[in-house]
């Protein structure tokens, strides 16, 4: 399996489900790989797998919530679109909040079905990106020092350099020369960038 | 020489007895000479009585013979000298010269008179003189030579008794003569009456003439009393005889009169303190012997003799109306009068004699008579009462059993009246209190017949005479003994005054009693009666025997009558035959045909089974006198009017006592109704479970879904992907073939699980058929798949190989194993389990027997849920009717088999169903 490849994982225990998916989504040119079990998939998928999940709502031993549990208990990020047959409000719900793309129910029209994937693959695309651009900006926060690391909550807090000295009890010089450091091993050009930056990164604010 | 011989001997006798005569007075003697001298003439009744005791006296001791001369003086009359002198005179010749060897004098004037010429007529001859008084003695002073007997009269032990005769006597009039001898009695009188002077008046008429006297003692007044002294001389100079005196004077005298001497006594005296001149003669008798005999007369003392005896005449007594008892102790009364006895002894006694004979024989037949009545009596009643008893014995032998009751009640009325009394009962001894119950009755008009049972209360004695057999009599209440006090209270609320109870009793068994009373009055028992009565007391006893059998007999008859009858069941007796002995009514009821009928064609039966059950009947009636059980069957019939009846018939052989076949007893139920109503149950079960199902179906409605949907989608998606391949620049016709295929087969099955829905959801009848419950079960369990998966509920199944096949509805065996699947489900859901499994087994539990169960681990069942939960609308789930384990079980049931529910030894329930094993022919 090519991790780098986008898939569509199916999961149904149904097998004419199975067929009948991994039939249409070939028709348009994707990538499918059917599981008979959420366990069956759980025991192969690995973080780097890329692409969306199709999964129906009702299973045996696992159902379809669990499994979306399951997926963000262990990191893998992969969008997950919901097919069912029988559907509750609060089925859907609880997908929804957990994060599904979509909730669909059988028998399913092709065109809702392809709009639902395609949605699904590029959210996962994003996703990698973002976790790709992510992954550089953490190397880069690493570089810092303990104490660029403090002088840069202060300033993303929107203190003065006069301010962020007297409380770190160093000079407003110093403070400048730590701010410059920081721009340029976090290579921001702007303060509205390194804000950005920062709140990325998840840098809490002094207030 | 033999005459001679008699004639000396005769003379020899002759000649002895005469001188026998003299024999007595063997010492040849010379005869005393004893001269008696009496004072008065001769005739004078005084001179024989005391003539009789002088010789009396003197002749009985003597040795010596005695030479009497008698001399009466007659100084009484001739008191005048030339008397005397003559009288002198007239002695001295007759005596002189001969020696007297004693002279009696008697009277006071023969002694005077010898006093005066004693010594010169009889000069030497002692004296005893006799009778003389005491007054006349004294003076006179005995002269030497004499001794005598005084005599004194008692006037007043007379006249003690004559008042004591008279007590109201006011007057005594003394009558007496002008003699010197009258005069010498009346001084005594006098002397003795001094006394009474001041209570009585006392009047002497003793200077009268007889003339007067007479007059005089005739005209007496009332309460008077007469004492007559003597009278030798009245008043004119006339002499008297005193006795002849004294009866002139009695004969006038309007008063009792009394008197002083023996001699006196029944010439007229009533009677009094007698003197008895015999006896004054006596004792100067025996005192003359004396002298006689040597002794001087001077050396004999002289005696004073006194009256002794009292006597009366009787005769006087009734004249004047005396009373005996007021006589003296040892009265002599005498002149008893009308002695017939008295004259004529030997005539009274053998008349006496006679009549006493003829009393006693009279007496004798008498009693005789009364007992030859008795006895005439006792067998008339006996025989009446063996009439009485032979009846009663005719009346009940002959008698009807229907008629006996009245038979006892005649009997009885016989029995009563014959006794006489008032009422006769009959009672029967039943019941477990052994209660006396009145059976029979009859009473006299106005006497109550019946009355309550004899209770224990009121009569406990006689109940326990009864109870030992032992018959109780009383004519009054008050007879019974002391320990039936109870009953005597009870008798008299009752107010019976008499009766006789005789217990009865059959060979040795005690059934009841017969009791007899007098209401009225009291009626005395002959003492022999009671046993008498034992007899009948026996007829009656059996006769109620066969009343009280009769009645059973007849009670018997009607109850088997109405049990045959008025059975509702239409009831017949076959013979061995095939034909029809008895057809119970109810038949025109239930068949439309009378019995008649059936008697008439036995056919009639089969004739009118609907066709269909024709065979049926005939193969059932083949077997039916084999089976000693009996058979059961049930078919159809038509009756005339064209509707159709089910019938239950079942039928049973009958033998006798020997083991005998005697036919086929048989009943025919109407169940029509039944069975109607078996249907229509059966039909809302049906509707029920159908509504169940759908209601069952509802809960299924996901699984549904999810059933027709997963097919559904793979179709529409393989059509949509086959599409999109066609419209390829290079169409994939292989895929496009493909999908196509895949249509088809899912097409299919979606086409299944709709049919299998309306199968199940199909409502009317039951289908029953060969059923493999393990097939069953996995369908069932596919339904649910979906449901079990939403609620991680997991299904394990332990199918039996080769499990048998069960004869059932296949659609309501998956409604159980549905409702029982989800049962098992939802009890695990409301426990919130962390492994939720349901364990389906299947078993062959017995030959007979398939078991099918389902264990959960659910919150398991409490022993009150065990049975509680298969009632209608029980349920624990917040939704849901509650019906399904009740509509389950009744479905089980119409199959033949059971639904149970049981907790598990570890955690959760097991509820389980049988069903029996299907078996070829079963219907």
């Amino acid at each position: 399996m090519n991790p780098a490849r986008p898939a569509v994982y199916v999961v149904d225990d149904d097998s004419s489900v199975r067929v009948a998916m991994e039939r249409l989504l070939k028709s348009v040119g994707l990538t499918v790989k059917t599981f008979a079990s959420a366990g069956e998939f759980l025991d192969q998928a690995t973080p780097e797998w890329s692409g969306c999940l199709i999964v129906d709502l009702r299973m045996p031993e696992m159902g379809g919530l669990d499994l979306q549990d399951q997926l963000s208990a262990r990191q893998v990020g992969l969008p997950v679109i919901f097919l069912t047959g029988y559907g509750t409000v609060p089925a859907s719900v609880r997908a929804m909040k957990a994060g599904a793309v979509d909730f669909l129910e059988k028998p399913v029209d092709d065109q809702t079905l392809l709009d639902a994937v395609h949605k699904a693959l590029e959210r996962d695309r994003g996703a990698r990106r973002n976790q790709a651009e992510m992954q550089v900006l953490h190397q880069r926060l690493a570089t810092l020092t303990p104490r660029e690391y403090e002088v840069l909550t202060f300033i993303i807090s929107g203190r003065l350099n006069k301010q962020a000295a007297a409380e770190l009890g160093t000079t407003e010089k110093t403070i400048k020369v730590h701010r410059a450091r920081i721009m340029e091993k976090l290579q921001c050009t702007s303060l509205a960038e390194l804000v950005r930056l920062a709140e990325k990164a998840g840098i809490k604010t002094l207030d | 020489m033999l005459r001679l011989m008699a004639k000396v001997s005769l003379l020899t006798l002759l000649a002895a007895l005469l001188s026998n005569q003299f024999a007595s007075a063997a010492p040849l003697q010379p005869a005393k000479k004893v001269l008696l001298l009496y004072s008065y003439q001769a005739v004078l009744p005084a001179n024989l009585e005391w003539d009789t005791g002088i010789r009396e006296a003197l002749e009985s001791t003597g040795q010596q013979p005695i030479e009497f001369h008698t001399e009466y003086l007659d100084l009484a009359h001739h008191p005048e000298e030339t008397y005397l002198h003559s009288l002198i005179h007239l002695l001295q010749t007759k005596y002189s010269g001969k020696k007297i060897d004693l002279l009696i004098p008697v009277g006071e004037l023969a002694y005077s008179f010898l006093q005066a010429h004693g010594r010169s007529l009889f000069p030497g001859s002692p004296i005893i003189f006799c009778a003389v008084a005491k007054q006349q003695l004294e003076p006179l002073k005995p002269p030497p030579n004499s001794s005598g007997v005084v005599s004194w009269v008692d006037v007043q032990g007379t006249l003690a008794a004559a008042l004591k005769l008279q007590p109201e006597t006011r007057r005594i009039v003394v009558v007496g003569g002008t003699a010197r001898t009258d005069r010498v009695f009346q001084e005594e009188a006098r002397e003795a009456l001094r006394p009474y002077e001041g209570q009585l008046e006392v009047t002497y008429l003793t200077d009268l003439s007889m003339a007067e006297i007479l007059q005089q003692v005739s005209s007496l007044p009332p309460q008077t009393m007469i004492i007559y002294l003597s009278m030798f001389r009245d008043s004119t100079g006339h002499d008297f005889v005193p006795l002849e005196a004294l009866e002139r004077v009695a004969q006038a005298a309007n008063a009792p009169v009394y008197g002083l001497w023996e001699t006196l006594l029944g010439h007229g005296i009533v009677g009094g303190h007698l003197m008895s001149f015999t006896k004054e003669g006596r004792l100067a008798g025996e005192m003359g012997r004396r002298v006689l005999n040597g002794e001087k007369p001077e050396n004999i003392p002289v005696v004073y003799e006194g009256t002794d005896i009292y006597g009366f005449d009787w005769r006087q007594l009734q004249r004047w109306g005396l009373r005996e008892s007021a006589l003296p102790p040892g009265s002599l009364v005498r002149f008893r009068e009308p002695s017939l006895w008295e004259n004529h002894k030997r005539e009274v006694i053998s008349t006496i004699v006679a009549f006493c004979m003829l009393g006693l024989l009279t007496v004798g037949l008498l009693i005789n008579l009364r007992r030859r009545r008795r006895v005439e009596a006792s067998l008339a009643r006996r025989l009446d009462f063996e009439t009485l008893l032979a009846e009663l014995s005719a009346q009940f032998v002959a008698v009807e059993a229907n008629e006996v009751d009245r038979e006892i009640e005649k009997g009885l009325k016989q029995l009563v009246e014959f006794l006489g009394i008032d009422r006769g009962r009959l009672w029967q001894l039943s019941g477990a209190q052994g209660e006396f119950i009145p059976t029979h009755s009859w009473a006299v008009p106005g006497i109550q017949p019946m009355s309550p049972p004899l209770a224990q209360k009121h009569f406990p004695w006689i109940r326990s005479q009864m109870l030992q057999g032992k018959p109780a009599a009383f004519s009054r209440p008050d007879e019974l003994p002391e320990e039936a006090r109870v009953d005597r209270q009870s008798l008299l609320t009752d107010g019976i005054k008499s009766a006789l109870c005789i217990p009865l009793a059959v060979g040795g068994k005690f059934i009841g009693a017969l009791t007899l009373s007098a209401l009225r009055s009291p009626k005395v028992w002959d003492p022999g009666l009671a046993p008498e009565l034992q007899p009948i007391g026996e007829i009656f006893a059996n006769a109620l025997i066969r009343s009280v059998a009769d009645n059973e007999l007849r009670q018997g008859k009607l109850n088997y009558r109405i049990v045959a009858d008025f059975t509702y069941d239409w009831e017949y007796w076959q013979n061995p035959d095939g034909t029809w002995r008895y057809v119970s009514p109810a038949c025109e009821r239930i068949s439309g045909h009378r019995p008649e009928e059936f008697l008439k064609r036995p056919g009639l039966l089969r004739d009118i089974i609907v066709s269909e059950d024709q065979d049926r009947w005939d193969r059932h009636n083949c077997n039916s006198q084999k089976d000693p059980r009996g058979q059961e069957l049930q078919f159809r019939i038509k009756r005339p009017d064209g509707s159709i009846r089910w019938i239950e018939h079942a039928c049973q052989p009958v033998t006798d006592n020997a083991g005998e076949f005697i036919g086929v007893r048989a009943s025919n139920r109407d169940i029509t109704q039944r069975r109607l109503a078996e249907m229509s149950e059966q039909r809302h079960r049906e509707q029920l479970a159908h509504v169940t199902r759908v209601a069952t179906l509802g809960e299924l409605t996901a699984s549904l879904a999810h059933e027709v949907n997963q097919p559904l989608n793979a179709v529409m998606n393989n059509a949509q992907a086959a599409l999109r391949f066609l419209h390829r620049e290079n169409p994939d016709m292989k895929e496009v073939g493909e999908a196509l295929g895949d249509i088809v087969r899912d097409g299919k099955r979606a086409g299944e699980v709709i049919q299998r829905l309306r199968q199940f959801l199909r409502s009317g009848e039951m289908h029953s058929q060969a059923v493999d419950l393990n097939q069953v079960i996995e369908e069932t369990a596919a339904l649910t798949r979906n449901e079990f998966q939403a609620s991680n509920t997991n299904i394990r199944f332990s199918l039996a190989d080769n499990l048998p096949l069960v004869w059932a509805d296949r659609i309501q065996i998956q409604q159980v194993v549905l409702n029982l699947l989800m049962n098992a489900k939802e009890a695990m859901d409301q426990a919130g389990a962390n492994l939720r499994e349901i364990l389906v087994m299947t078993e062959q539990e017995d030959v007979e027997t398939v078991k099918v169960s389902f264990r959960d681990r659910g919150p398991g069942l409490t022993s009150e849920n065990q049975e509680k939960i298969f009632e209608p609308f029980y349920t624990t789930k917040t939704a849901g009717m509650g019906l399904g384990l009740a509509i389950s079980r009744s479905i089980i049931a119409s199959m033949g088999g059971r639904v149970w529910a049981m907790p598990n030894p570890d955690q959760g329930a097991t509820l389980a169903f049988s069903l029996p094993v299907f078996k070829e022919g079963h219907r």
